[in-house]
Protein backbone atom coordinates (compact mmCIF):
# COMPACT_ATOMS: atom_id res chain seq x y z
CA UNK A 1 0.00 0.00 0.00
CA UNK A 2 2.81 2.69 0.90
CA UNK A 3 4.28 1.75 -2.52
CA UNK A 4 1.01 2.87 -4.24
CA UNK A 5 0.48 5.69 -2.35
CA UNK A 6 4.10 6.98 -2.96
CA UNK A 7 3.05 5.81 -6.46
CA UNK A 8 0.16 8.13 -6.59
CA UNK A 9 1.51 10.82 -4.57
CA UNK A 10 4.52 11.52 -6.98
CA UNK A 11 2.66 11.07 -9.97
CA UNK A 12 0.39 14.18 -9.46
CA UNK A 13 3.48 16.24 -8.26
CA UNK A 14 4.98 15.02 -11.73
CA UNK A 15 1.81 15.71 -13.54
CA UNK A 16 1.80 19.31 -11.86
CA UNK A 17 5.74 19.83 -13.05
CA UNK A 18 5.05 18.44 -16.71
CA UNK A 19 2.26 21.09 -17.20
CA UNK A 20 3.85 23.98 -15.63
CA UNK A 21 7.00 23.98 -16.77
CA UNK A 22 8.63 24.68 -20.06
CA UNK A 23 12.40 25.26 -21.33
CA UNK A 24 13.84 27.91 -23.00
CA UNK A 25 12.32 28.92 -26.90
CA UNK A 26 14.61 25.45 -28.77
CA UNK A 27 13.96 23.05 -26.25
CA UNK A 28 10.27 24.70 -25.31
CA UNK A 29 8.80 20.99 -27.13
CA UNK A 30 10.48 19.21 -24.03
CA UNK A 31 8.84 19.16 -20.84
CA UNK A 32 10.16 17.45 -17.05
CA UNK A 33 8.05 14.01 -17.74
CA UNK A 34 8.78 11.80 -14.78
CA UNK A 35 5.77 9.16 -15.23
CA UNK A 36 7.26 6.96 -17.27
CA UNK A 37 9.74 6.47 -14.77
CA UNK A 38 7.64 6.35 -12.09
CA UNK A 39 5.33 3.67 -13.68
CA UNK A 40 8.51 1.70 -14.39
CA UNK A 41 8.96 2.50 -10.56
CA UNK A 42 5.90 1.41 -9.83
CA UNK A 43 6.09 -2.12 -11.80
CA UNK A 44 9.34 -3.43 -10.13
CA UNK A 45 7.69 -2.92 -6.73
CA UNK A 46 4.34 -3.67 -7.02
CA UNK A 47 1.73 -6.60 -7.45
CA UNK A 48 0.49 -7.19 -10.81
CA UNK A 49 -3.18 -6.52 -9.85
CA UNK A 50 -3.29 -3.94 -6.77
CA UNK A 51 -0.75 -1.82 -9.43
CA UNK A 52 -3.60 -1.89 -12.20
CA UNK A 53 -5.79 -0.47 -10.04
CA UNK A 54 -3.47 2.00 -8.87
CA UNK A 55 -2.50 2.67 -12.97
CA UNK A 56 -6.74 2.97 -13.45
CA UNK A 57 -6.87 6.16 -10.80
CA UNK A 58 -2.78 7.45 -12.04
CA UNK A 59 -4.81 7.70 -15.74
CA UNK A 60 -7.77 8.77 -14.52
CA UNK A 61 -5.76 11.78 -12.98
CA UNK A 62 -3.73 12.35 -15.79
CA UNK A 63 -6.84 12.90 -18.14
CA UNK A 64 -7.22 16.00 -15.57
CA UNK A 65 -4.60 17.57 -17.31
CA UNK A 66 -5.47 16.92 -20.30
CA UNK A 67 -7.93 17.10 -23.79
CA UNK A 68 -6.82 13.41 -24.14
CA UNK A 69 -9.24 10.99 -23.30
CA UNK A 70 -9.03 9.01 -20.18
CA UNK A 71 -8.53 5.53 -22.11
CA UNK A 72 -5.32 6.77 -23.67
CA UNK A 73 -3.88 7.32 -20.65
CA UNK A 74 -5.04 3.71 -19.10
CA UNK A 75 -4.34 1.94 -21.91
CA UNK A 76 -0.61 3.39 -22.50
CA UNK A 77 -0.31 3.38 -18.70
CA UNK A 78 -1.12 -0.26 -18.21
CA UNK A 79 0.54 -1.69 -21.14
CA UNK A 80 4.02 -0.16 -19.89
CA UNK A 81 3.04 -1.53 -16.94
CA UNK A 82 2.06 -4.97 -17.43
CA UNK A 83 5.07 -5.36 -19.57
CA UNK A 84 7.52 -4.29 -17.11
CA UNK A 85 5.82 -6.55 -14.69
CA UNK A 86 6.30 -9.32 -17.64
CA UNK A 87 9.76 -8.88 -18.04
CA UNK A 88 9.96 -8.56 -13.83
CA UNK A 89 8.89 -12.00 -13.68
CA UNK A 90 10.71 -14.17 -16.27
CA UNK A 91 14.14 -12.21 -15.53
CA UNK A 92 16.42 -13.31 -12.76
CA UNK A 93 18.36 -9.86 -12.23
CA UNK A 94 17.67 -6.64 -13.53
CA UNK A 95 21.12 -4.90 -13.87
CA UNK A 96 20.89 -0.93 -13.11
CA UNK A 97 21.15 -0.38 -16.73
CA UNK A 98 18.11 -2.48 -17.87
CA UNK A 99 15.82 -0.94 -15.15
CA UNK A 100 16.23 2.77 -16.55
CA UNK A 101 16.23 1.51 -20.25
CA UNK A 102 13.13 0.09 -18.96
CA UNK A 103 11.80 3.50 -18.71
CA UNK A 104 12.46 4.65 -22.32
CA UNK A 105 10.56 1.87 -23.58
CA UNK A 106 7.66 2.36 -21.62
CA UNK A 107 8.36 6.42 -22.64
CA UNK A 108 8.34 5.52 -26.14
CA UNK A 109 5.08 3.25 -26.04
CA UNK A 110 3.31 5.68 -23.85
CA UNK A 111 3.84 8.48 -26.56
CA UNK A 112 3.22 6.31 -29.36
CA UNK A 113 -0.27 5.25 -28.31
CA UNK A 114 -1.22 8.68 -27.03
CA UNK A 115 -0.02 10.25 -30.08
CA UNK A 116 -2.65 7.58 -32.16
CA UNK A 117 -5.33 9.05 -30.18
CA UNK A 118 -4.29 12.80 -31.27
CA UNK A 119 -3.69 11.72 -34.59
CA UNK A 120 0.04 12.55 -35.13
CA UNK A 121 1.88 9.47 -34.80
CA UNK A 122 4.30 11.05 -37.21
CA UNK A 123 5.56 13.14 -34.24
CA UNK A 124 6.85 10.25 -32.77
CA UNK A 125 10.34 11.44 -34.87
CA UNK A 126 12.19 12.93 -33.57
CA UNK A 127 9.93 14.53 -30.43
CA UNK A 128 8.52 11.54 -29.28
CA UNK A 129 12.30 9.96 -29.24
CA UNK A 130 14.14 13.41 -27.68
CA UNK A 131 11.45 13.20 -25.33
CA UNK A 132 11.75 9.36 -24.32
CA UNK A 133 15.76 9.93 -24.20
CA UNK A 134 15.49 13.04 -21.87
CA UNK A 135 12.98 10.76 -19.53
CA UNK A 136 15.65 8.03 -19.67
CA UNK A 137 18.26 11.11 -18.00
CA UNK A 138 15.38 11.62 -15.43
CA UNK A 139 15.14 7.99 -14.48
CA UNK A 140 18.19 7.67 -12.24
CA UNK A 141 17.04 10.81 -10.21
CA UNK A 142 13.19 9.67 -9.81
CA UNK A 143 14.45 5.97 -8.59
CA UNK A 144 16.50 7.81 -5.87
CA UNK A 145 13.94 10.17 -4.65
CA UNK A 146 10.98 7.59 -4.82
CA UNK A 147 13.56 4.57 -3.48
CA UNK A 148 14.04 7.38 -0.03
CA UNK A 149 10.49 8.07 0.15
CA UNK A 150 9.83 4.47 0.28
CA UNK A 151 13.35 3.63 2.69
CA UNK A 152 11.54 6.76 4.76
CA UNK A 153 8.34 5.41 5.20
CA UNK A 154 9.32 1.88 6.08
CA UNK A 155 11.90 3.16 8.64
CA UNK A 156 9.23 5.08 10.43
CA UNK A 157 6.66 2.26 10.12
CA UNK A 158 9.07 -0.32 11.89
CA UNK A 159 10.17 2.00 14.72
CA UNK A 160 6.62 2.83 15.60
CA UNK A 161 5.64 -1.10 15.45
CA UNK A 162 8.64 -1.07 17.86
CA UNK B 1 77.54 59.62 29.59
CA UNK B 2 73.77 59.18 30.98
CA UNK B 3 72.62 60.92 27.96
CA UNK B 4 74.14 57.99 25.44
CA UNK B 5 72.88 55.24 28.17
CA UNK B 6 69.34 56.83 27.13
CA UNK B 7 70.20 56.63 23.58
CA UNK B 8 71.26 52.76 23.60
CA UNK B 9 68.37 52.43 25.95
CA UNK B 10 65.83 53.53 23.30
CA UNK B 11 67.46 52.49 20.28
CA UNK B 12 67.06 48.64 22.36
CA UNK B 13 63.50 49.93 23.25
CA UNK B 14 62.98 50.21 19.78
CA UNK B 15 64.25 46.99 18.73
CA UNK B 16 61.69 44.94 21.38
CA UNK B 17 59.16 47.41 20.15
CA UNK B 18 59.19 46.72 16.63
CA UNK B 19 58.19 42.95 16.74
CA UNK B 20 54.99 44.25 19.46
CA UNK B 21 54.17 46.86 16.85
CA UNK B 22 53.77 44.50 14.52
CA UNK B 23 51.76 42.35 16.06
CA UNK B 24 49.91 45.18 16.99
CA UNK B 25 48.91 46.27 13.31
CA UNK B 26 48.53 42.47 12.69
CA UNK B 27 45.85 41.86 15.21
CA UNK B 28 44.09 45.27 14.55
CA UNK B 29 44.18 44.39 10.20
CA UNK B 30 42.57 40.74 11.72
CA UNK B 31 39.98 42.81 13.63
CA UNK B 32 39.56 44.93 10.39
CA UNK B 33 39.06 42.20 8.21
CA UNK B 34 36.64 40.52 10.70
CA UNK B 35 34.75 43.70 10.68
CA UNK B 36 34.77 43.81 6.83
CA UNK B 37 33.96 40.53 6.23
CA UNK B 38 30.86 41.23 8.57
CA UNK B 39 29.97 44.43 6.89
CA UNK B 40 30.53 42.42 3.37
CA UNK B 41 27.87 39.56 4.56
CA UNK B 42 25.61 42.49 4.89
CA UNK B 43 26.09 44.00 2.03
CA UNK B 44 25.61 41.44 -0.30
CA UNK B 45 22.19 40.60 2.14
CA UNK B 46 21.10 44.06 0.78
CA UNK B 47 22.02 43.46 -3.01
CA UNK B 48 20.58 40.70 -3.38
CA UNK B 49 17.80 42.14 -1.69
CA UNK B 50 17.41 44.77 -3.91
CA UNK B 51 18.39 42.88 -7.01
CA UNK B 52 15.10 40.80 -6.03
CA UNK B 53 13.18 44.53 -5.89
CA UNK B 54 14.72 45.25 -9.25
CA UNK B 55 13.67 41.96 -10.62
CA UNK B 56 10.10 42.66 -9.55
CA UNK B 57 10.21 46.27 -10.41
CA UNK B 58 11.31 44.88 -13.97
CA UNK B 59 8.87 42.12 -14.32
CA UNK B 60 5.97 44.34 -13.27
CA UNK B 61 6.69 46.86 -15.97
CA UNK B 62 7.21 44.46 -18.75
CA UNK B 63 3.75 42.93 -17.74
CA UNK B 64 2.36 46.48 -17.61
CA UNK B 65 3.82 46.62 -21.39
CA UNK B 66 1.95 43.87 -22.42
CA UNK B 67 -1.37 44.61 -20.67
CA UNK B 68 -1.07 48.01 -22.18
CA UNK B 69 -0.85 46.13 -25.74
CA UNK B 70 -3.90 44.07 -24.75
CA UNK B 71 -5.65 46.93 -23.70
CA UNK B 72 -5.16 48.55 -27.05
CA UNK B 73 -6.81 45.70 -28.68
CA UNK B 74 -9.59 45.59 -25.91
CA UNK B 75 -10.47 48.91 -26.67
CA UNK B 76 -10.73 48.48 -30.37
CA UNK B 77 -12.57 45.32 -30.36
CA UNK B 78 -16.66 46.02 -30.08
CA UNK B 79 -17.17 42.90 -28.41
CA UNK B 80 -16.68 42.43 -24.48
CA UNK B 81 -13.48 40.69 -23.63
CA UNK B 82 -11.42 39.40 -20.88
CA UNK B 83 -7.86 39.10 -20.07
CA UNK B 84 -6.80 35.66 -18.72
CA UNK B 85 -3.83 34.69 -17.42
CA UNK B 86 -1.73 31.19 -18.80
CA UNK B 87 -1.51 28.86 -16.21
CA UNK B 88 -0.28 25.93 -18.05
CA UNK B 89 0.30 23.43 -21.24
CA UNK B 90 -1.29 20.22 -21.98
CA UNK B 91 -0.12 17.07 -20.59
CA UNK B 92 0.09 15.92 -24.27
CA UNK B 93 3.06 18.07 -24.89
CA UNK B 94 3.18 18.02 -28.43
CA UNK B 95 -0.36 19.52 -28.70
CA UNK B 96 -0.37 23.55 -28.72
CA UNK B 97 -2.78 23.59 -26.15
CA UNK B 98 -2.90 25.94 -22.74
CA UNK B 99 -4.63 26.43 -19.90
CA UNK B 100 -5.66 29.97 -18.83
CA UNK B 101 -7.43 31.43 -15.58
CA UNK B 102 -10.59 32.27 -16.60
CA UNK B 103 -14.08 29.99 -17.04
CA UNK B 104 -17.57 30.37 -17.12
CA UNK B 105 -17.61 31.86 -13.71
CA UNK B 106 -16.38 34.82 -15.97
CA UNK B 107 -18.67 34.12 -19.05
CA UNK B 108 -15.95 32.31 -21.09
CA UNK B 109 -17.62 29.29 -23.21
CA UNK B 110 -16.78 27.02 -25.79
CA UNK B 111 -14.98 28.22 -29.17
CA UNK B 112 -14.71 31.67 -28.15
CA UNK B 113 -11.27 33.40 -30.05
CA UNK B 114 -8.12 33.99 -27.93
CA UNK B 115 -5.79 36.98 -28.67
CA UNK B 116 -2.50 38.17 -27.63
CA UNK B 117 -0.42 41.12 -28.49
CA UNK B 118 -0.09 40.28 -31.92
CA UNK B 119 -3.02 39.15 -32.87
CA UNK B 120 -4.90 35.53 -32.92
CA UNK B 121 -3.76 32.67 -30.89
CA UNK B 122 -6.41 30.06 -30.72
CA UNK B 123 -9.38 29.30 -29.72
CA UNK B 124 -11.61 28.07 -26.15
CA UNK B 125 -12.17 24.35 -27.12
CA UNK B 126 -13.14 23.39 -23.30
CA UNK B 127 -14.48 25.88 -20.70
CA UNK B 128 -14.56 24.79 -16.76
CA UNK B 129 -16.16 26.78 -13.87
CA UNK B 130 -12.45 28.82 -13.60
CA UNK B 131 -10.36 27.70 -15.65
CA UNK B 132 -10.46 26.84 -19.61
CA UNK B 133 -8.10 25.61 -22.62
CA UNK B 134 -7.08 26.93 -25.50
CA UNK B 135 -6.12 25.45 -28.73
CA UNK B 136 -3.60 27.86 -30.07
CA UNK B 137 -3.81 27.99 -34.38
CA UNK B 138 -0.12 26.24 -33.94
CA UNK B 139 -1.82 23.04 -33.61
CA UNK B 140 -1.46 20.01 -35.63
CA UNK B 141 -5.65 19.84 -34.72
CA UNK B 142 -6.56 23.47 -35.61
CA UNK B 143 -8.11 25.47 -38.83
CA UNK B 144 -9.03 28.59 -39.12
CA UNK B 145 -10.91 30.45 -42.36
CA UNK B 146 -8.14 33.07 -43.76
CA UNK B 147 -7.64 35.21 -46.30
CA UNK B 148 -4.60 37.27 -47.64
CA UNK B 149 -5.27 40.87 -46.68
CA UNK B 150 -3.83 42.35 -49.68
CA UNK B 151 -5.27 40.13 -52.67
CA UNK B 152 -8.65 38.32 -50.13
CA UNK B 153 -7.11 35.31 -51.28
CA UNK B 154 -8.99 32.73 -49.31
CA UNK B 155 -7.30 29.54 -47.78
CA UNK B 156 -7.31 27.32 -44.09
CA UNK B 157 -4.74 28.19 -41.79
CA UNK B 158 -3.88 24.55 -40.62
CA UNK B 159 -1.38 24.50 -37.42
CA UNK B 160 1.96 22.49 -38.05
CA UNK B 161 3.63 22.03 -34.05
CA UNK B 162 6.52 24.17 -33.75
CA UNK B 163 6.96 24.75 -37.46
CA UNK B 164 4.17 27.58 -37.55
CA UNK B 165 0.99 27.23 -39.66
CA UNK B 166 0.29 26.64 -43.57
CA UNK B 167 -2.24 28.24 -45.72
CA UNK B 168 -3.68 25.81 -47.41
CA UNK B 169 -6.30 25.86 -50.46
CA UNK B 170 -4.91 28.64 -52.07
CA UNK B 171 -5.22 27.71 -56.42
CA UNK B 172 -1.76 28.24 -57.72
CA UNK B 173 -1.35 31.37 -60.31
CA UNK B 174 -2.85 33.23 -56.92
CA UNK B 175 -0.38 36.03 -56.40
CA UNK B 176 1.07 35.68 -52.84
CA UNK B 177 4.14 37.02 -51.63
CA UNK B 178 6.35 36.74 -48.12
CA UNK B 179 5.28 39.16 -46.19
CA UNK B 180 1.88 39.31 -46.77
CA UNK B 181 -0.49 39.39 -43.87
CA UNK B 182 -3.17 36.59 -43.13
CA UNK B 183 -6.26 37.62 -41.39
CA UNK B 184 -9.39 35.33 -40.45
CA UNK B 185 -12.02 35.60 -43.04
CA UNK B 186 -14.36 35.19 -40.42
CA UNK B 187 -16.32 32.38 -42.50
CA UNK B 188 -15.86 29.59 -39.47
CA UNK B 189 -18.35 31.38 -37.40
CA UNK B 190 -15.50 30.98 -34.28
CA UNK B 191 -13.26 34.00 -35.19
CA UNK B 192 -14.64 37.37 -35.96
CA UNK B 193 -13.32 38.65 -39.65
CA UNK B 194 -10.49 40.75 -39.92
CA UNK B 195 -7.86 39.31 -36.80
CA UNK B 196 -4.33 39.36 -37.96
CA UNK B 197 -3.22 35.84 -37.84
CA UNK B 198 0.32 35.97 -39.14
CA UNK B 199 2.60 37.31 -41.80
CA UNK B 200 3.31 34.57 -45.05
CA UNK B 201 6.76 33.56 -44.54
CA UNK B 202 7.33 31.07 -47.39
CA UNK B 203 5.81 30.82 -50.72
CA UNK B 204 6.98 27.32 -51.93
CA UNK B 205 5.76 26.19 -55.75
CA UNK B 206 4.29 22.99 -54.55
CA UNK B 207 3.62 19.69 -56.57
CA UNK B 208 2.98 20.04 -60.20
CA UNK B 209 -0.35 17.66 -60.01
CA UNK B 210 -1.41 19.83 -56.90
CA UNK B 211 -3.80 22.50 -57.30
CA UNK B 212 -2.82 25.01 -54.47
CA UNK B 213 -0.08 26.29 -53.37
CA UNK B 214 2.55 25.81 -50.53
CA UNK B 215 2.32 28.99 -48.49
CA UNK B 216 4.21 29.04 -45.21
CA UNK B 217 2.57 31.66 -42.28
CA UNK B 218 4.52 32.82 -39.19
CA UNK B 219 2.03 33.36 -36.64
CA UNK B 220 1.53 36.54 -35.73
CA UNK B 221 2.45 35.77 -31.67
CA UNK B 222 5.19 33.83 -30.40
CA UNK B 223 2.96 31.34 -29.08
CA UNK B 224 6.02 30.06 -26.32
CA UNK B 225 6.18 33.73 -25.08
CA UNK B 226 2.45 34.16 -24.42
CA UNK B 227 1.59 34.65 -20.61
CA UNK B 228 -1.75 36.80 -20.90
CA UNK B 229 -4.15 36.85 -23.26
CA UNK B 230 -7.67 38.70 -24.07
CA UNK B 231 -10.15 36.28 -24.70
CA UNK B 232 -13.50 37.91 -26.80
CA UNK B 233 -16.86 37.00 -25.36
CA UNK B 234 -18.38 36.60 -28.58
CA UNK B 235 -21.93 35.41 -28.74
CA UNK B 236 -22.45 32.59 -31.63
CA UNK B 237 -24.60 34.75 -33.63
CA UNK B 238 -22.27 37.55 -33.30
CA UNK B 239 -19.45 36.15 -34.74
Amino acid sequence: MKTSLIFLLLSYLSLLLNTTSQFPERLSFLHIDLLPALLNWYALNEQTFKGAFFILLVAAISSLFSVLPFWSFFISYLIAFLIIRYICSNVLELSWLHIHLLTLFSSIEILVIEMIFTGTPELLWPYGMTQAFFNLLLSPFLFFIANTILKFKEQTSTSSRE
Amino acid sequence: MELALKDVNGELQDFFSFPFSKLNSIWKNYLDLVRVKQENKILKAHLSQLQAEITTYREALIENGRLKKLLQIKRKRPEKSIVANVVGFDLASWRAIITIDVGKKQGVLKDMPVLSQGGVIGRVIEAGMTHSRVMLVTDYNSRVAAIIQRNRARGILKGQGRGGCILDYVKKGIDAQVGDMVITSGLDGIYPKGLILGKIKLVGPGDRAELFQSILVEPAANMDEVEEVLVLLTKKEER
